[in-house]
């Protein structure tokens, strides 16, 4: 069977066959005498076998060249030589959370927290933790930034401490529902009628949350055969990190479906277990899809694998924009100095998305030779490029206290620019003082609960001193609350015109800007009208939106991204 | 579940006079969905599989049953011819000896024969549209076999095939059981029901494309048989629920002939909060000797060549990482399945995430290295308490 019949012309013999039995006997005796012969060799005990050792994890390529400080750092003792678990200086440590790798800046965090427990750490150190905890916006480590926060003084302290509640008391409630759902109780699944951001929100806590809220995740995102509701799943889940999600997730990448496998592969590279990388390498090495092979390659890349760094670089040139800017985001994780240049050359460009995730590009880079452009850039008048490059020169200038570089200190980002005060055009004092006593009862009708009244009375004040953005702002979120979405955007969008830096730097009044065009978008998504969506989209993240929580920001983005995919067909 | 009641008592007479001869169950099938009466608790019973209590399956039968004389024109014939095979039959099993033959002739060496090639697209050729399941994993482990060369399963499956083939040519009434779980045939399935099944694992197999089957492992809690359900990728028709959970079963069908037998429930209800009494259970049923494995995963290929692939719990007294492999009390070895860049003991590491494992479950391969086991899943003792996590 192994040699072919023609190699032995004494088979028949052997086999008890007549002599002229044909080729089809001959088969079949051979089949049989084998399949016996093998069963009873599998049913007796072997010998000892030799040894094989494992060839899993180890075998993962390890960057070459690279010999700086931060690509020797490991994140646990247990690697050997310098590790961030074991680092005691916290400048140095707050260093690696801005510039690290994803598993450094997952390490520096959890070791930031526990310097905070430590009653020794200088209040200065304390200070400036606190400091970059509360003004780090990094949506890959919220988990671990959360758990900080929850270290630290003052409000944002309840407020990781009561997110973190918030999550498990929900997630809590959602087993119970889960538990109905199956048994057949209730016919609506849970999750799914949740909104993107809520769901996201939960899942950022995913590890504190019950084993059985995990495994209907999985059974949903693996079971479901609607592509649609699963790539809402898996961008729910992007920032879980969760192994319990392995499993499904593996079984996604080993699919078909382009967009499933480039969600998957997001999801599951931010998850560390040593079942990822094989997973991503078979998935990146059978892939022939373009944006799929960079997303793939970029996921090995986050996990420590660079070798799709070339191939990624050469779709730099191509002139699909779905690919370039995959391409463009690839290069977070698999970039190197040496992609500075071309990558500088997309932050001119016109279209404000490919700029933005240029200068991401950059800033995970992190090499000194961006950081002129960036500072032009910085400098900007719109509010997305702004905050990008001020968060991109932010992380250079960790790399390059990490390397060891002097940073250009006047290309570093300035210290906050003290608030811009909206100040009104020159009004009577009569006028203003009108607008005033409508505004001021309107805020006492509102304290009061009386929604109705408060909104009559700022409209007036609006009508009377139509530069002023407060009332505006307080009328838009009447309106909000109440899902009328295109009044109060209408509001929105004059005090974004008005005050703009204001509205911004407010976080408690930019997530209801935000949120605001997101619904808003979703409602005219769901009227058919695709293009408007978008551009709302397009239009909130032209603005600074560091200040509005992450999933929130997330959710934004990947309904802008399903909704740009959808555009090109 | 509905409780057969009132006016019908003559039936529930007639049932509890043929009791006592055996009758325990009785089954009929309608418009595609089974109606099955059976008693418990002194009360008649029906189920249907369509789901819907009092249904007009349900009603049909019980017409039937109580309707008194067959209608006089029907007449009965005393003796039936069998009907000779059918041409679907006779393709498939002659595609399968084809391929034997294609085999034989060229030699597993010679991987990309052209005439192996031309002997599997007829196999794909004759075989019913879609491929049924079994075929389908039958020709991906063939590849499979034949790319890495392993002569050993490569003659299991052919071997397990030309039986098969010889029911096939014995006519559509033969082997009922075979050809339902070859070619999902309606005919020749086993019923199970009342029981309680914990699904342990799950994996995506290779069928016709890399894959591109699912396949589920449950165990019922008492007997401690284990069975498999499949779906194709696409393909929603399963039961639903995470793995693990827990299927209070009233009703499925079990095709036997595969090993572990394939079952298909139709009604149940779930429990996706599973308790720790059943991986108590499970941990029971592990093996704790290579010896005892080995010789059930022999006695399985032995019934089933071409159709088996056992699935096995086993505790291990260690685990040797660096030797990839389990070794249980008397020192021997079970190696575990590598892909390509991950050995099986980091993935099952990867699982336990710290945890002590207890037993491992997965399924048995017959190798020309011998005797492997890929590990699906783990039961661990984190705490003081048994959990199971999903190694794939």
């Amino acid at each position: 069977m192994r040699e072919g019949l023609g190699a032995k012309p004494e088979l028949r013999a052997q086999l008890a066959l007549p002599a002229d039995s044909d080729d089809r006997a001959v088969a079949r005796a051979i089949a049989s005498e084998l399949a016996s012969a093998d069963v009873e060799r599998l049913s007796r005990a072997e010998r000892r076998r030799t040894a094989q050792p494992g060839n899993g994890s180890s075998l993962m390529p390890v960057a070459a060249g690279d010999r700086s400080f931060l690509a020797r750092l490991k994140t646990s003792d247990a690697e050997g030589g310098e590790s961030v678990a074991a680092m005691v200086d916290v400048p140095t440590l707050l260093a690696v959370l801005r510039a690290g790798s994803l598993q450094q800046r997952r390490a520096a965090a959890r070791r930031l927290a526990e310097r905070l427990t430590d009653k020794e750490l200088a209040p200065d150190d304390r200070r400036s933790i606190q400091e970059v905890l509360e003004q780090l916006r990094d949506v890959e480590i919220a988990y671990e930034l959360l758990a900080g926060h929850q270290l630290l003084n003052g409000p944002t302290s309840r407020e990781a401490q009561s997110a973190r509640r918030e999550a498990i008391e929900l997630g809590e409630r959602l087993k119970r529902e889960l538990a109905l759902y199956w048994e057949g109780e209730t016919h609506e699944e849970p999750l799914t009628k949740m909104s993107g951001d809520a769901r996201a929100q939960l899942m950022l806590h995913a590890r504190d949350l019950d084993d059985t809220l995990l495994w209907h995740v999985g059974a949903l995102i693996e079971g479901s055969t609607d592509p649609v509701l699963k790539r809402a799943l898996l961008s729910s889940v992007r920032y879980a990190s969760d192994a319990r999600l392995v499993p499904s997730l593996v079984s996604l990448l080993e699919g078909a479906e382009s967009r499933i496998v480039i969600e998957t592969a997001r999801a599951i590279s931010r998850i560390e277990d040593a079942r990822v990388w094989p997973a991503l390498l078979a998935a990146y090495e059978r892939s022939v899809i373009d944006v799929e092979r960079i997303a793939l390659g970029a996921a090995l890349g986050r996990v420590g694998d660079g070798r799709a760094a070339d191939y990624v670089r050469a779709q730099l040139k191509s002139q699909d924009e779905h690919v370039l800017t995959r391409a463009l985001e690839g290069l977070r994780t698999l970039g190197t100095a040496e992609d500075v240049p071309v990558v500088l050359t997309f932050v001119r460009s016109s279209d404000p998305v490919i700029a933005t995730k240029a200068i991401h590009t950059l800033g995970r880079i992190s090499d000194g030779r961006g950081l002129a452009e960036l500072r032009v850039a910085r400098d900007a008048p719109s509010g997305s490029l702004g905050a990008a490059a001020e968060e991109a020169l932010q992380q250079i200038g960790s790399r390059l206290v990490l390397r060891g570089e002097e940073p250009d200190d006047d290309a570093l980002p300035a210290r906050a620019e003290p608030e811009r005060k909206v100040t009104a055009t020159a009004q009577p004092f009569a006028v203003r003082v009108r607008a005033f006593r409508h505004y001021a009862i309107g805020r006492v009708w509102q304290l009061l609960g009386a929604h109705g009244r408060a909104l009559r009375r700022f409209e007036v004040a609006v009508k009377i001193r139509p530069d002023w953005a407060v009332p505006m702002i307080l009328a838009g979120t009447i309106y909000a609350a109440r899902d009328d979405y295109a009044q109060a955007l209408a509001l929105f969008r004059r005090a974004l015109e008005l005050a703009r830096r204001s509205v911004e730097r407010n976080p408690l009044v930019i997530v209801h800007v935000a949120r605001c065009f997101l619904r808003r978008s979703e409602q005219v998504e769901r009227d058919g009208r695709l293009a408007i969506a978008r551009g709302l989209l397009h239009e909130v993240l032209t603005l600074d939106l560091r200040r509005v929580p992450s999933s929130l920001r997330f959710e934004i983005g990947r309904r802008h991204e399903t909704l740009r995919l959808l555009g090109a067909g | 579940m509905s409780e057969h009641s009132g006016g019908n008592e003559a039936l529930l007479a007639r049932f509890l006079q043929h009791a006592e001869s055996g009758l325990r169950r009785m089954s009929f099938e309608l418009a595609n969905e089974q109606v099955t009466l059976f008693m418990r608790d002194g009360r008649l019973r029906e189920l249907c599989t369509c789901g819907v209590e009092r249904c007009e399956h349900i009603a049909v039968v019980l017409r039937f049953l109580t309707d008194g004389a067959a209608p006089a024109d029907v007449r009965v014939r005393s003796s039936v011819r069998p009907p000779p095979p059918d041409q679907g039959a006779v393709a498939l099993a002659t595609a399968f000896e084809e391929l034997c033959v294609a085999c034989a002739r060229a030699g597993i060496e010679a991987r990309d024969s052209p005439s192996i090639n031309q002997a599997l697209a007829q196999l794909l050729t004759a075989a019913p549209d879609p491929v049924p399941l079994s075929l389908a994993r039958w020709i991906g482990r063939f590849r499979d076999a034949l790319a890495f060369g392993e002569l050993g399963e490569l003659s299991r499956l052919l071997d397990g095939a030309l039986r098969f083939t010889d029911q096939l040519r014995e006519g559509p009434l033969s082997a009922p059981e075979q050809r339902r779980a070859w070619l999902d045939e309606v005919d020749g399935s086993e019923a199970l029901s009342e029981v309680t099944l914990v699904e342990v694992a799950r994996e995506w197999i290779t069928g016709l494309d890399r894959a591109s089957i699912e396949r589920r492992y449950l165990i019922e809690l008492v007997s401690g048989q284990v069975y498999s359900e499949e779906r194709r990728r696409d393909d929603s028709r399963i039961s639903v629920g995470p793995c693990p959970r827990l299927a209070q079963v009233a009703f499925a069908e079990i095709d036997s002939a595969t090993r572990p037998p394939r079952a298909k429930l139709l009604q149940y209800t779930l429990s996706v909060q599973v308790p720790e009494a059943p991986w108590q259970r499970v941990v029971s049923l592990a093996e704790t000797q290579l010896s005892v494995l080995r010789e059930r995963f022999a006695a399985d290929l032995r019934a089933s060549p071409a159709l088996a692939e056992p699935f096995a719990i086993f505790a291990p007294a260690q685990l040797e990482v660096a030797a990839n492999a389990l070794t249980d009390a008397e020192g021997e070895r079970l190696a575990l399945r590598s892909d390509p860049n991950l050995s099986g003991i980091d993935a099952l590491l990867a699982a336990t995430r710290g945890a002590d494992v207890v037993c491992v479950l997965g399924r048995m391969l017959g190798r020309a290295s011998g005797l492997l086991m890929k590990p699906l899943s783990v039961v661990v003792r984190n705490g003081g308490w048994l959990e199971l996590r999903r190694v794939t």
